[in-house]
């Protein structure tokens, strides 16, 4: 990829420098150093040494809020994309958070005789063939990582799997499954992604499914998204579980939530899917609840910080809080997220000294599971 | 190691050792890496918590082990393949009896051999 194809790729060219982009980036508010166009103009600008050891290009989030935002359409985070894949090949490869836990647990998944366990969906309705199929990701890993903040991943996954039981569906999962490579594909590792790809698509195919449901939504985005330019046809459809529950909303009982509650909108949902009404058509599904939206909400909706486990800092965690303090000042008690990554950020965030909120962080499949009642499976 | 070396203590051919400066440092990541990189067993050695010179070194490191077991169980592999002692470094026989009954149990059990797996 050469910074010519890039700017090609990303129409950069079409920019107007009217600087909308900056005035939108979640970064640029507390780190007056980075701008998603000065970004571009340096990589153009400046000789190709130095731009691609230029720090500030692992700074942004890729939540998509200034291609959103950008009167020329460019595809700032894409442009961002391959900027890294050059960068990364030219020895700047970030600086991994959390040890690089996650990345060696994909190196363990990549491993000859990786076969993941499917241990922590004892109990729940589940086969090893079928036309649903269930792809939990890396869910249960995530759990032992971010035990310390009280994240429960594998509590999100059986959550969504107990609402695909009460609705009847009994998917098929898999042990050869392994991470969907999203993250990997924004860090610029375009060859990880496509041997991840090949894996998972192979592994869901030899389940015989027709239908692959998603509860996490980057993964969503790489099977609809990414993978299908990646190995072509896909043999199957991506499908997010919201759309699932929503056909069939009506035949399950939810017990009355009594409770104040508000969404963070996930950015691959929100705003490159454009799912921004089917969450809170759940969410409002629930009897007695009391929904209120924030003012930044939908495709306006602010980043959780999340920066795929790289170089997370000091503004990724005022991000954090600026948007916990906009939740919490709705006078919500509960603050509901979709996205995993979302609940983990936040839930990071709430830990922080300059904290002063208090608000409970819940998955929304979590939240729907507990409160399922006079279903098929009851709680 | 040496002092179990006076004793005419050899590893065993297909061993390798990897010193750090202390237990405390090693990371969740540098034990997952060990296994993907193929080892049938990882045994992580560290000072008794009474001797440990930074404090908590040795507690950090029980940490790190217990983070990694659960890892490696949902990964499918066995956790007792990670092995965990604290001992002090004049306790050479104590070294040999650990390493021998590490060792042994892979003898019995096996290498990790690809399953059913297709890949």
């Amino acid at each position: 990829m050469s910074l010519r194809q890039a700017v090609v790729r990303s129409r950069a060219y079409l920019c107007l420098e009217c600087g909308i982009c900056t005035g939108s980036c979640p970064v640029s508010r507390f780190n007056a150093a980075y701008s998603p166009r000065l970004t571009v103009e340096r990589a153009l600008l400046l000789d190709e040494e130095e731009s691609l050891h230029d720090h500030e290009i692992w700074a942004c989030l890729t939540c998509g809020t200034c291609d959103v935002r950008c009167p020329s359409t460019v595809d700032f985070t894409g442009f961002m994309r391959d900027l890294r894949e050059r960068a990364r090949k030219a020895g700047n490869d970030g600086i991994c958070t959390h040890a690089e836990t996650i990345e060696a647990v994909l190196d363990l998944q990549l491993s000859p005789n990786f076969r993941r366990s499917t241990s922590w969906l004892r109990s729940l309705q589940t086969s090893s063939r079928g036309k649903v199929y269930y792809f939990g990701g890396c869910l249960p890993f995530l759990d032992v990582i971010f035990e310390d903040i009280g994240f429960e991943g594998t509590k999100i996954g059986r959550s969504s799997v107990r609402l695909l039981n009460a609705l009847g569906i009994r998917p098929a999962v898999s042990c050869d499954e392994v991470c969907c490579g999203h993250d990997a594909y924004w860090t610029g590792r375009i060859d990880l992604v496509r041997t991840l790809a090949d894996i998972n698509v192979k592994a869901i195919r030899r389940t015989g499914a027709k239908q692959v449901i998603f509860s996490c939504p980057e993964c969503f985005y790489m099977f609809k998204h990414i993978y299908p330019d990646i190995v072509g046809d896909l043999g199957f459809e991506p499908v997010y579980i919201l759309n699932v529950l929503l056909e069939a909303i009506d035949k399950v009982k939810f017990k009355p939530v009594n409770a104040k509650v508000t969404y963070q909108d996930s950015c691959r949902l929100a705003r490159i899917e454009g799912m921004v009404t089917e969450p809170r058509q759940v969410l409002q599904a629930l009897p007695d609840v009391d929904f209120v939206e924030m003012q930044r909400m939908g495709k306006d909706a602010i980043c959780c910080g999340s920066s795929n486990w790289v170089s997370c800092s000091r503004v990724n965690k005022q991000i954090q809080i600026d948007r916990l303090t906009e939740a919490a000042s709705t006078g919500a008690k509960i603050l509901v997220t979709s996205c995993p990554k979302c609940n983990i950020h936040l839930r990071c965030a709430l830990r922080d000294e300059d904290c002063k909120v208090d608000i409970d962080v819940i998955d929304l499949m979590v939240l729907l599971a507990s409160h399922l009642g006079g279903g098929k499976r009851g709680t | 190691m040496e002092n179990a070396a006076k004793d005419g203590f050899c590893l065993n051919p297909g061993t390798s050792v990897i010193p750090v400066k202390c237990s405390g440092l090693i990371k969740v990541s540098f034990l997952l890496r060990l296994f993907a990189k193929g080892s049938d067993g990882v045994l992580v050695l560290g000072c008794l918590e009474q001797d440990c010179r930074y404090f908590n070194g040795s507690i950090r490191c029980g940490k790190i082990v217990d983070e990694t077991r659960k890892i490696l169980e949902l990964a499918g592999i066995d956790a007792t393949r990670l092995g965990f002692h604290l001992i002090s470094e004049s306790q050479g026989r104590e070294f040999k009896k650990i390493f021998r009954r590490f060792v042994k149990q892979f003898s019995k059990r096996g290498r990790r051999v690809a399953t059913s797996s297709s890949r």
